[in-house]
């Protein structure tokens, strides 16, 4: 079966197309050019990334976007399908030899699938979801750890035009449980078999309480649920035609926690896997002597978007095999053999993973054989780390990779490319081509070189996040609040005299409370809703009733007889969105935030208020407004009894 | 072409010679001049027509004439003022139109001749009203309307008097053209005339001074409103008594704070008199420069130049007058105030109405003291009063002299006001300026002729008058403007001029001095911050390099990058790459150790690390790379700005090392001697510290101090002592008290600590009950180290990272003299 071809029907411009003929600018300037010629002719540039898939119906608009820069359609008017793009399209271009999928097994043995075996797998997977009456636009939600069945699974169900929702395998049966009747999920894929006790615990639990869910399992042991090789023989050998979607169908849904509860991200398929393709040609591709990556090797979990898109859909739709190993012990040895076994392949990770290989291999390398390239995505990459990862794992600091990804930004956005000129050891990189990114303080205004402030991004681009499924306000007061049109990370950054963006730490903190990870930036949006709050910084502490304090400054003041009662309406409020949470919450009001003369809110010095380890009279010039803390001081030491 | 010496002294004598007859010449002239000035004023004293009058003008106008040509010091001058006094009184005699003709000018003039209007005059007191009717240029009636006694003041009743008055002359209200009243305490403007108008009447609604002059402007609207002519009568007001346009420099006094204005001066008089004067000799206002001192109840002094009152002496802060003090020697005021010789209230008394010849002699009536004087005052008396009048007279004179000081041209001193009517007091000041000047003498005031004279201007030519509310809010926006340049700070913090190599006696001298030092380098040291993800270290950078314009180091932040930019993100560091940078590591230590082998890192800084892990690291390195000698010892000095006292003092060993024994003592003082050369003391007074001041075999701090002074006992660059107690050591008087025989008598500039105990506590008593700033810097080998604990202020930080690139770069040089 061979999926029709349709030409580029976007006008594409000579200059733009020989702008981007080379994947790698030879230089600096010529990648600064490079990138100014994307944003200017926007349109063009990602009309020419667009021609890297196949169409089954040509899209007739690039790119809409409203006036707030949030809702916004890409490709609008075309119709494709991801997986046709990532298999029937490089089979029926007579790859179907190459391999698309390796696993290697806990017991060192390695199965894989090459595009051809790929594809029949994933055409009776699909021909078995549609003969249990799922259809185009169902929700099939998965929840397991990496194995090649995942794989598949999101494979067979963009065949049919139905929407995934990978939800981790970390997550708490109540929260899983929580994740899929968010989505409305039809069916939901679990491991059998394994051997994670943990895991089997909660996946019991999750499918004990699913009415009109259907459960499949790989592997037995899971009651009630239909096993992969029934579900494989339910199709009845019939083939699953590719169902065309267009541009903006979900591709998937990506459930993230949060404080008030699981939050699912939106993404659409043509502008996903747009993206996608394009980041694995300009970064991964051209990582290649050859031009081209031949497989690449997976590490963060198959639920992160990052894997999603440049491992899975990037990949594959690039005709580069995927490679995964499910389980995330630092097991060198096992990257050793890989390494060993391919001829170039990368290594797609995240500092976490680093760290610990490095408490492993410590001085030793992987020997001769390595990786070609290491990209790092997730957390901050600090240099000893990426000198390590050098060292060890691949050719040099020039092979590791230093990506930017958010889940709302649907991949990469911003990389160091694998020449010395275009690296910088321990910085995020360039922004690739059709990324307009800007640093800007907290006032709004857009930051010197070095100084640092929010990264934020102009305008749209393909792969972002579209929503927050059912909540469409948290996506647009979560990150459009700082200025108009332009999508705020909430990540620090600054950028050099060069243009290199160099990170500085997330903006809000990560707290743990009650063994759950939060993020403060959560609570303060949901305090923030409350119209009596005009500012709001919530700082996380060590102490036994109270986790997290929020420093609140009430719209148009507030007398000292009203603050209880306001405190109890904000109280009451917090409850309502996040639950529990909301009892290790201490509400303390302030006539004003303590901030720097960039506008930053000093969130330490808030954190050592917090717990009465602040003297007067401390040299803290760094404020820009003393007199807030002044008063807060005051404050504190006013009620001592609370501090302790 | 330059003449020979020869050529040159014949010249001198020619001119000498010249001189001499010039002088009999000069004599001749002044005789006769004197003579006739001395029978004009006979005929004027006899009575005169109006015929004769003519003629005496004609010729004193040609006697000034020919004066002015030959003016100069010494008698010309003098014969001028004198003639210039005649030709005044010749004007003022009769009507007063000659004098009103002078001060409108020849156009006016001629314009109220053709037409000539009728003009009251208002000048009230706090008894009384002074009025006056002009006729044209001619003043017609005079009159003081007294209130009745019993009724109650107001503007009002004021009012009605006058026009009762005015019924008296016959002269008709319907003719009255216009009412020139007397200016109260209005906002400041400039000089001139200014037509009455209700921003008027409001700003004197809340005058600066309560004064019966501030009802004139009332009366005056009033008198219009009863006359029921208020459209067609002009109300014009002159030369207020807060005009103020006195130039800015005049403003500046010798303390920042106190500026001074140009309010409080009879300048309704002394412009009157300038002008009639320039008039007298037929030179237009604005080039005729001239000083005019008003001497009666109140004394002030005014400096003509451009045609405004450039500069000021005024009747409050100047010099003494009947009854204020004027201007006293402060120094010795304060002494007075603090012991209580003189209370506030009797100063306030003294420089407002209870001062000056009242206080001087117990009366503020000139008249009554000099007559007194010839009659009824015995020998002593006498004396006093011509030492009072003496007094005044050279008071007087150097207010003139005072307001010559701006090298402008002076035509004329003019002399005015109730007490120029004294000759006592003209002969005075004639002889005490020494024909500087030409000295012209208006008895009394001239003031009801300019009020007259600002009005008639006004009705016949109204581009003479001025807009009060144009010129208030002019002014005002100037003197904002003037302000803020008056207040514009040169230095933002008290750079004092120090000698060349005197020693550095405060903190704020040791980070000035560190930075010049860097400036002369071709590139400041770069210190490495041990653990930089620490807030206050980051800060202190921060601040050690932003006050100031020349940067003292840059810094490597060595530590875990993350934490480093997350630190560096809040407290909006620039990490540049050159000015900061970050080193990626995760053992700190061994890092900043590694940089400073390999000269990356001159200096290094305290972060987040405890104090003993760095020196574990340092010290080993030391050793191993022999930096450290067999004789070396690494330790902590103390540098303490103690603001009771005068110079610094420096501490050692608080931080360091715990009980080092004898010859870890010698080292130590070895070590705080190389700070204080840095410090540039010269022979410092190293004190060993015990708890007493000999030797006493109990006390084991004592017995050690003492060998350890010995072995210093041939030293010519320092001078060692021990044992001395604390205050001993830092207190002369108690040094004095308890006899102490040794060197040291509270003049220690080294304090060398029995051990970590006494010190530490030395150095928190002094940072936490003291209120000192203190440095602290830890020297290993040559290696200066930065260690700044949580609660040091912001100054103290900037202190010790300042203490550690003077050593340094002090070092550098040496070991490249060397």
């Amino acid at each position: 079966m061979a999926a029709p071809s349709v030409p580029g029907s976007w006008p594409v411009s000579a200059e733009v197309r020989a702008a981007f003929s080379r994947a790698l600018p030879a230089d600096l300037m010529m990648a600064r050019a490079r990138h100014r010629l994307s944003l200017e002719r926007r349109t063009e540039y990602w009309a020419l990334q667009a021609e890297r898939l196949v169409w089954t119906t040509p899209f007739h608009d690039v790119v809409t976007e409203a006036d707030d820069g949030v809702g916004v359609r890409w490709f609008d008017g075309g119709r494709l399908n991801a997986c046709a793009n990532a298999l029937d399209v490089p089979v029926a271009a007579g790859g179907g030899a190459n391999r698309a999928l390796l696993a290697w097994q806990p017991d060192g043995s390695l199965a894989s699938w090459t595009y051809a075996e790929l594809l029949a797998l994933v055409d009776a997977l699909a021909a078995g979801l549609a003969a249990h009456e799922l259809t185009c636009g169902d929700r099939v939600a998965l929840y397991l750890p990496d194995v090649p069945e995942a794989v598949a699974l999101h494979l067979a169900v963009a065949r049919l035009g139905l929407v995934a929702a990978p939800i981790s395998w970390h997550f708490s049966a109540d929260l899983a449980r929580q994740c899929l009747t968010d989505c409305g999920a039809r069916a939901v894929l679990v491991a059998g078999d394994t051997p994670d006790a943990a895991y089997a615990e909660r996946r019991d639990q999750v499918v004990a309480a699913l009415p009109g869910v259907r459960v499949f399992a790989t592997g037995g042991g899971v009651a009630g649920a239909t096993s992969w090789e029934q579900l494989l023989a339910a199709g009845g050998g019939k083939s699953a035609a590719p169902v065309p979607v267009p541009s903006e169908h979900p591709l998937l849904i990506r459930y993230a926690r949060s404080a008030a509860g699981p939050r699912g991200v939106v993404f659409a398929t043509a502008g996903f896997l747009v993206q996608a393709v394009a980041t694995h040609a300009l970064v991964f591709d051209a990582a290649r002597p050859g031009g081209r990556l031949p497989s690449i090797h997976a590490c963060p979990e198959l639920d992160s978007i990052a894997t999603l898109a440049h491992g899975l859909w990037g990949a594959l739709a690039s005709g580069t095999a995927l490679s995964i190993r499910p389980g995330h012990e630092p097991d060198a040895d096992v990257l050793a053999r890989i390494a060993a076994a391919e001829d170039e392949i990368g290594l797609l990770t995240h500092p976490r993973h680093l760290m610990a290989l490095r408490e492993v291999l410590g001085e030793t390398t992987l020997g001769e054989r390595r990786f070609a390239f290491v990209a790092c995505t997730g957390d901050a990459l600090t240099p000893r780390l990426l000198r390590f990862a050098g060292a060890a794992l691949t050719h040099g600091d020039a092979c590791v990779l230093n990506l930017w990804a958010q889940t709302e930004s649907g991949g990469a956005l911003l990389a160091t490319r694998p020449s010395a000129e275009l690296n910088r050891v321990g910085s995020l990189g360039l922004p690739l081509p059709g990324l307009d990114a800007l640093v800007v303080n907290d006032l709004g205004q857009p930051c010197r070189w070095n100084e640092s402030g929010q990264l934020c991004f102009r305008g749209t681009w393909p792969a972002r996040a579209r929503d927050i499924l059912g909540d469409p306000g948290r996506f647009r007061q979560a990150h459009f609040g700082l200025l108009p049109g332009c999508f705020a990370t909430r990540d620090g950054v600054r950028m050099d005299a060069e243009g290199f963006a160099w990170y500085m730490g997330r903006l809000d903190d990560v707290v743990k409370v009650d063994g759950e990870s939060v993020a403060t930036a959560e609570v303060e949006q949901a305090l923030a809703g409350n119209p009596r709050v005009a500012e709001v910084a919530v700082v996380g502490v060590a102490e036994r009733d109270v986790a997290l304090v929020a420093f609140v400054v009430a719209a148009g003041g507030v007398l000292p007889d009203q603050e209880a009662a306001l405190s109890d309406e904000l109280s009451a409020g917090a409850r309502a969105r996040l639950g529990d949470l909301a009892r290790r919450l201490r509400i303390v009001f302030a006539s004003a935030l303590p901030r720097t003369r960039s506008g930053k809110v000093v969130r330490r010095v808030l954190k050592r208020l917090a717990t009465g380890d602040v003297r007067p009279g401390e040299d803290l010039h760094h404020v820009a407004n003393p007199e807030s803390l002044d008063d807060l001081l005051q404050r504190s030491q006013a009620n001592p009894g609370e501090q302790r | 072409m330059v003449d020979t010496p020869n050529r040159l002294l014949e010249s001198i004598a020619e001119l000498g010679r010249l001189r001499v007859n010039t002088r009999g010449l000069e004599r001749q002239v002044a005789e006769s001049a004197g003579a006739w000035l001395d029978q004009a004023t006979l005929r004027l004293a006899g009575g005169t027509s109006t015929d004769e009058y003519g003629q005496l003008r004609a010729e004193a106008a040609g006697l000034v004439e020919a004066l002015r040509a030959v003016a100069g010091p010494g008698r010309a001058n003098l014969l001028l003022g004198r003639a210039l006094s005649l030709f005044v009184k010749l004007e003022a005699a009769d009507d007063g139109a000659g004098l009103v003709r002078r001060m409108v000018g020849a156009r006016v003039a001629a314009r109220v001749i053709a037409a000539p209007s009728v003009v009251l005059v208002l000048n009230p007191g706090s008894t009384s009203t002074k009025v006056a009717l002009f006729e044209g240029l001619s003043k017609r009636h005079e009159f003081e309307v007294h209130l009745s006694p019993g009724a109650p003041d107001g503007i009002e009743p004021r009012a009605r008097a006058i026009l009762a008055w005015m019924s008296e002359t016959g002269v008709g209200l319907d003719r009255l053209d216009g009412i020139a009243c007397r200016g109260g305490f209005l906002k400041p403007v400039p000089t001139g005339t200014y037509r009455v108008v209700p921003e008027m009447v409001r700003d004197l609604e809340t005058p600066r001074i309560a004064h019966a002059s501030n009802m004139a402007i009332p009366i005056g609207l009033k008198i219009a409103q009863l006359a029921g002519r208020e459209q067609e009568i002009l109300l014009t007001t002159s030369d207020p008594v807060v005009s103020d346009e006195i130039d800015t420099v005049e403003r500046l006094t010798g303390f920042l704070k106190q500026k001074r204005d140009g309010s409080g001066a009879h300048y309704l008089n002394h412009k009157a008199v300038w002008r009639t004067l320039a008039s007298l000799s037929e030179r237009p206002p604005d080039e005729f420069g001239a000083i005019t001192a008003h001497v009666g109840g109140g004394v002030s002094f005014a400096r003509h130049s451009g045609g405004r009152v450039t500069a000021l002496v005024d009747a409050f802060a100047g010099v003494a007058s009947a009854n204020r003090c004027g201007v006293l020697d402060l120094p010795r005021l304060l002494t007075a105030l603090k012991s209580s010789d003189v209370t506030l209230k009797e100063l306030e008394a003294v420089v407002y109405s209870r001062g000056g010849l009242l206080s001087l002699a117990g009366t503020n009536d000139f008249r009554a003291l000099t007559s007194f004087r010839e009659k009824g005052a015995n020998e002593a008396q006498r004396a006093k009063i011509d030492l009072v009048l003496d007094f005044y007279g050279r008071q007087f004179a150097s207010s003139i002299l005072r307001l010559a000081a701006d090298g402008q041209p002076v035509e004329v001193v003019a002399l005015t006001g109730g007490l120029a009517r004294s000759a006592d007091l003209v002969e005075r000041v004639t002889a005490n300026l020494a024909g500087h000047f030409a000295l012209v003498v208006v008895p009394g005031s001239l003031e009801h002729e300019a009020l007259a004279a600002g009005l008639l201007a006004g009705l016949h030519d109204p581009s003479t008058c001025r807009d009060y509310a144009r010129e208030r809010d002019a002014l005002h926006r100037r003197r904002l403007d003037e302000e803020r340049l008056l207040d514009t700070v040169v230095f933002d913090r008290p750079v004092l001029f120090k000698k060349e190599g005197a020693p550095l006696s405060s903190l704020d001298e040791v980070i000035d001095a560190a930075r010049l030092s860097v400036r002369d380098l071709a590139e400041p040291p770069r210190i490495g911050i041990v653990g930089a993800d620490n807030d206050e270290a980051l800060l202190a950078a921060q601040r050690a390099n932003e006050e100031g314009r020349y940067r003292v180091a840059t810094f490597s932040l060595i530590g875990d990058s993350a934490a480093i930019n997350a630190a560096a993100y809040e407290t909006d560091l620039v990490l540049d790459g050159a000015q900061y940078d970050v080193v990626d590591t995760d053992d700190p230590v061994s890092e900043a150790v590694r940089l400073c082998a390999e000269g990356r890192v001159q200096i290094l800084m305290k972060g987040s690390l405890h104090t003993d892990e760095i020196l574990r690291g340092v010290f080993k390195y030391l050793k191993g790379s022999g930096k450290l000698g067999p004789n070396d010892l690494v330790s902590h000095v103390l540098v303490a700005d103690i603001p009771v006292r005068n110079k610094l003092v420096l501490v050692t060993d608080a931080a360091v090392n715990p009980y080092p024994d004898e010859e870890k003592k010698v080292r130590i003082i070895e070590n705080a001697l190389r700070v204080a050369t840095a410090l540039r003391v010269r022979r410092p007074q190293v004190a060993i510290i015990s708890a007493i001041e000999n030797v006493n075999r109990n006390v084991e701090s004592s017995v050690e101090a003492e060998r350890i002074a010995r072995r210093f006992a041939d030293r010519k660059d320092c001078l060692v002592e021990g044992p001395l107690s604390f205050d001993v050591a830092m207190d002369p008087d108690i040094a004095r008290e308890k006899g102490y025989q040794g060197r040291i008598r509270g003049t220690a500039d080294i304090l060398v600590m029995p051990d970590i105990d006494a010190g530490n506590v030395l150095y928190k008593t002094l940072t936490t009950q003291s209120g000192a700033t203190v440095a602290g810097v830890i020297l290993a080998g040559s290696l200066p180290m930065v260690l700044t604990s949580r609660g040091d202020s912001a100054r103290s930080k900037l202190a010790s990272i300042s203490l550690a690139v003077k050593m340094y770069i002090d070092a550098r040089q040496n070991e490249r003299g060397a």
